[in-house]
């Protein structure tokens, strides 16, 4: 359950967008980037390639020359927020039933909080196998009803980062600010090529984990169940496997984290022991 | 395969309860992980074998246990099988000079002779161990016995008598079933101190008996000082003893020799000896207990570098001398007696026998003791006192109610007698009786346990057992040169010296000090301490040196040889030194616990690897 108590802490927050823009809600510089956009900032003589909906057909009437106009990049910001549902975020250790993906839900609301303060359009997707696209709008209303469905959200499959993230870029049209919010218990290569394939927003990867599965408190004999995939596991757990086990995690956000910092994404990643307040703070601080 | 030791295999029962601790082990927890991908990679990062061992049993560590068990079991029960093997001979019979010189050290003889005796184990081996008696240690057994027999027997402190055990192994090989076997003696000693004369002999006649004799010759020259003579006499109250101490090396030696009485050290002394020569070491006032003379130098024989005396605790004997005459030469003679306490006593009236460890009945008449004085004798003799009885005239018109054992023929007196030698005892050791001249004896009916007879048959001397006490009848009176001469020799003395020891149970110093190779009959089964721990037989025989105690009495047992001390070896020949088995085909038992030893310390290694991979160790 999405607790929203904490959004009057993140009053004292805003998110810094790296992003030179020319809109009045984001500072007073002008873009100099062309692409998408509204304002025409010139014309140029048409390529093959270009798309043809970008051809004034007029100057072709007076010029009988193929131009296409030349758009100022939209001025405003849009937040995506990818968020993992896949089953593996339904995991809690902690008495008060806090799931991996409660948190996450949580730190994908503030960032939405944050930016529908700032009357900048954002968008609130899940993915698991498949991505649930929602359009990115405006408003606290529209905050509010994504909360409400985040809560009513039945957590299940897999996750296929790299299809999602695929599906994902095809609908974001200019630079935007990306937040990835993951246990991302996947494979590491999916992960990777899904990250590359968001480097040219503005990236911030959050990764969220129980401390529970970090340390793998059991040894012993043990019948392990899969959340997403149900296999199951009969092992013994002993104190190599156990050091082995927190190897390979490293391992993985390892190669994660060098992956942001190749990409130039900023890459977090929270135990859900964490107050969400000091999530955001760190994030914050560190843009 | 067989086991030799099959009642081991119970021990298989202890899987039962490993089973069923395993089999009660609580079930796995079931618990839901999301990250059970890297725990799965985290397995394959394991020790291959590891991930195998777990694909093939669901629990590795109960398997090894359980097969620790079982090989531990295995092992325990002796496995083996028989199997063609390339052997000395159908059966083996191997001589071990178990002699005190194969004690030396420098190399070790014995230690030697048991690596020689190794090579000639075959499918069936005989084991004899060749000391002053032949001591067979293993009778026809299997390869493994043979090897457990040689770790086990050790050398004594006796000669080596290898004629006899020659034809002892003879004989053993002989007696073997079917008789159609090839048969091989194997002689391994040093040679020193045999008679090479009686092995020739014995060889001869196992050759002859197409058994094949072979030596080995173990062993080489070795310094050694060693005491090589001891004797002990009595002197009064007091005991001497001298011993020679002899030097086998090529320069003079100072030894230190230091005396132990009773464990405490009483004297410490250097003796010099010149190259191959003795030197007398005397000791004199010893008192009674246990005396050690030790060589305190170092040589490669330490058997001979101690000395052991006994001498007996005596407890003064007090003696009734029953006589109408106030001083007989019987009497004198044993008042002289040391730790003795000689009373005369004139009849009729007597003192209670039962304050008495001996009674004497000398010269009386049958008037001189009171009715029922016999019938007191005895109750003494009866409850274990022991009574003499002294030829006199009036003897045989007494009425003694069958103490007197032997019958008189009225009070008929014969002359002079020639005396005969009987049964030989104790007491009667070293009297020349033949050389007494007999001029009157009384005649007695013939008997055929007479120590000393006249020629007409009349006993002199005999003794017989009356309930717990003896009863010794002497027909030399106490002392009359009308009847004979005995009481006027040299060997009266002794002669009631040794009847009163005999009568108390004491026995001589060379009783108490023998030396090894000697053997005791102890007339049933007896506890006896030795040097080498405490055994129970009924024939002792003193193959240590060192202290031996038979219930109270204390024995001691010395090498005194030497031949056996002269630890120089004189080579018999090349062959002899060099002698390997020749070999032929025969079934053998092949041994397997070793191997099953071995696999169960691997197993064990094994098993700590793996807790240790699993992080647990």
């Amino acid at each position: 359950m999405i607790d929203t108590e904490f959004f009057n802490q993140l009053n004292r927050f805003s998110l810094m967008v790296r992003k030179r823009v020319s809109s009045v809600y984001a500072g007073s510089r002008r873009a100099v980037l062309q692409g998408k956009g509204i304002e025409i900032v010139g014309y140029r003589e048409y390529m093959p390639g270009d798309d043809i909906r970008t051809i004034d057909w007029r100057v072709y009437g007076r010029t009988e020359k193929l131009y296409i106009r030349k758009f100022e990049e939209e001025k405003n910001v849009t937040t995506h927020i990818l968020l993992d549902s896949s089953k593996s975020m339904d995991y809690s250790s902690s008495s008060d039933g806090t799931t991996k993906f409660d948190y996450a839900a949580m730190l994908a609301c503030g960032f939405g909080y944050l930016v529908a303060r700032e009357n900048e359009k954002f968008a609130i997707s899940t993915f698991d196998e498949e991505i649930d696209i929602t359009p990115p709008k405006r408003g606290r209303g529209y905050l509010l009803h994504t909360i409400d469905r985040l809560n009513e959200l039945q957590l299940h499959g897999t996750t296929r980062f790299d299809h999602c993230t695929s599906q994902y870029s095809k609908m974001i049209r200019s630079k935007s600010l990306v937040v990835v919010i993951s246990d991302f218990l996947t494979d590491l290569d999916s992960i990777r090529a899904g990250l590359y394939r968001l480097a040219p927003n503005d990236l911030i990867v959050i990764s969220v984990y129980d401390p529970a599965e970090y340390d793998l408190s059991i040894e012993g004999d043990v019948k392990l169940y899969d959340m997403e995939t149900n296999d199951i596991r009969k092992t013994y757990i002993s104190p190599k496997l156990r050091q082995d086990y927190k190897t390979q995690l490293d391992l993985h956000f390892g190669g994660i984290r060098e992956t942001c910092m190749h990409i130039g994404a900023d890459f977090f990643s929270f135990g859900t022991d964490l107050s969400i307040f000091d999530a955001f703070f760190k994030t914050v601080k560190a843009r | 395969m067989a086991f030799a030791n099959p009642l081991a295999l119970l021990a298989l029962l202890s899987l039962i309860p490993i089973v069923i601790l395993y089999l009660i082990k609580p079930k796995p927890k079931e618990i839901n992980i999301p990250s059970l991908m890297f725990i799965m990679d985290a397995e394959r990062r394991e020790n291959r074998y590891q991930t195998m061992l777990n694909k093939i049993v669901r629990d590795p560590l109960m398997l090894m246990q359980l097969l620790f068990l079982i090989l531990l079991s295995l092992a325990m029960a002796a496995p083996y099988f028989l199997a063609t093997e390339t052997v000395r001979a159908d059966h083996t019979a191997i001589i071990l000079d178990a002699s005190a010189s194969m004690q030396a050290e420098d190399p070790n003889r014995f230690d030697l002779a048991r690596q020689a005796a190794e090579k000639f184990v075959s499918g069936k081996t005989s084991i004899i161990l060749a000391k002053n008696k032949q001591i067979v240690a293993l009778q026809r057994g299997g390869r493994a016995d043979a090897k457990d027999t040689l770790r086990r027997v050790q050398p004594g402190a006796t000669i080596a008598n290898i004629g006899d055990a020659i034809i002892l192994a003879k004989s053993m090989i002989e007696g073997g079933e079917g008789g159609g076997e090839k048969g091989a003696i194997i002689v391994i000693s040093d040679f020193a101190n045999v008679d090479l004369g009686a092995i020739s002999a014995s060889k001869m006649l196992a050759n002859a008996a197409g058994i094949d004799v072979v030596y080995k010759q173990v062993g080489n020259d070795a310094d050694n000082i060693g005491i090589t003579y001891g004797r002990l006499e009595r002197n009064g109250d007091k005991y001497e003893y001298f011993c020679n101490i002899k030097n086998y090396m090529d320069d003079t030696k100072t030894v230190p020799v230091e005396v132990f009485r009773n464990g405490k050290n009483i004297l410490g002394e250097s003796v010099t000896i010149p190259a191959h020569s003795s030197e007398l070491f005397a000791l004199t006032d010893l008192e009674p207990g246990a005396t050690v003379v030790a060589l305190q130098h170092g040589d490669a024989l330490s058997v001979d570098d101690r000395a052991y005396i006994a001498i007996p605790e005596i407890a003064k004997r007090k003696i009734l001398f029953v006589s109408e005459n106030a001083n007989p030469p019987a009497k004198i003679a044993i008042g002289s007696l040391p730790d003795t306490e000689c009373s005369v006593v004139k009849p009729p009236v007597l003192p209670v026998f039962g304050d008495y460890d001996i009674v004497v009945i000398g010269n009386i008449t049958k008037d001189s003791l009171l009715p029922g004085t016999f019938n007191d004798l005895a109750s003494f003799v009866g409850s274990g006192g022991d009574l003499v009885i002294l030829a006199s005239d009036g003897i045989g018109k007494i009425e003694t109610g069958g103490l007197l054992p032997v019958g008189m023929r009225a009070s008929e007196s014969a002359g002079s007698a020639v005396l005969n030698r009987g049964i030989p005892t104790q007491f009667t050791k070293d009297i020349a009786f033949d050389d007494i001249t007999v001029t009157r004896h009384l005649k007695t009916e013939p008997l055929n346990n007479s120590i000393v007879n006249a020629d007409d048959g009349s006993s002199m001397l005999v003794y017989q057992q009356s309930g717990a006490g003896v009863v010794l009848y002497s027909g030399f009176g106490e002392g009359d040169s009308r009847w004979n001469d005995f009481h006027t020799r040299v060997d009266y003395p002794i002669f009631w010296r040794q009847v009163v020891d005999w009568m108390s149970g004491v026995l001589g110093t060379d009783e108490y000090n023998v030396k090894t190779g000697r053997t005791y009959p102890l007339g049933g089964e007896h506890d006896v301490e030795t040097p080498s721990g405490a055994i129970r037989t009924d024939n002792l025989l003193f193959d240590d040196c060192g202290g031996y105690q038979i219930g109270n009495m204390d024995i001691a047992a010395n090498l005194y040889d030497p031949m056996e001390s002269d630890l120089s070896v004189s080579i018999m020949s090349e062959e002899a030194r060099t002698l390997e088995p020749d070999l032929v085909k025969a079934e053998v038992e092949k041994e397997l616990w070793s191997y099953l030893i071995l696999l169960v310390m691997f197993l064990a290694g094994f098993e700590l690897y793996y807790l240790r991979a699993r992080g647990e160790l």
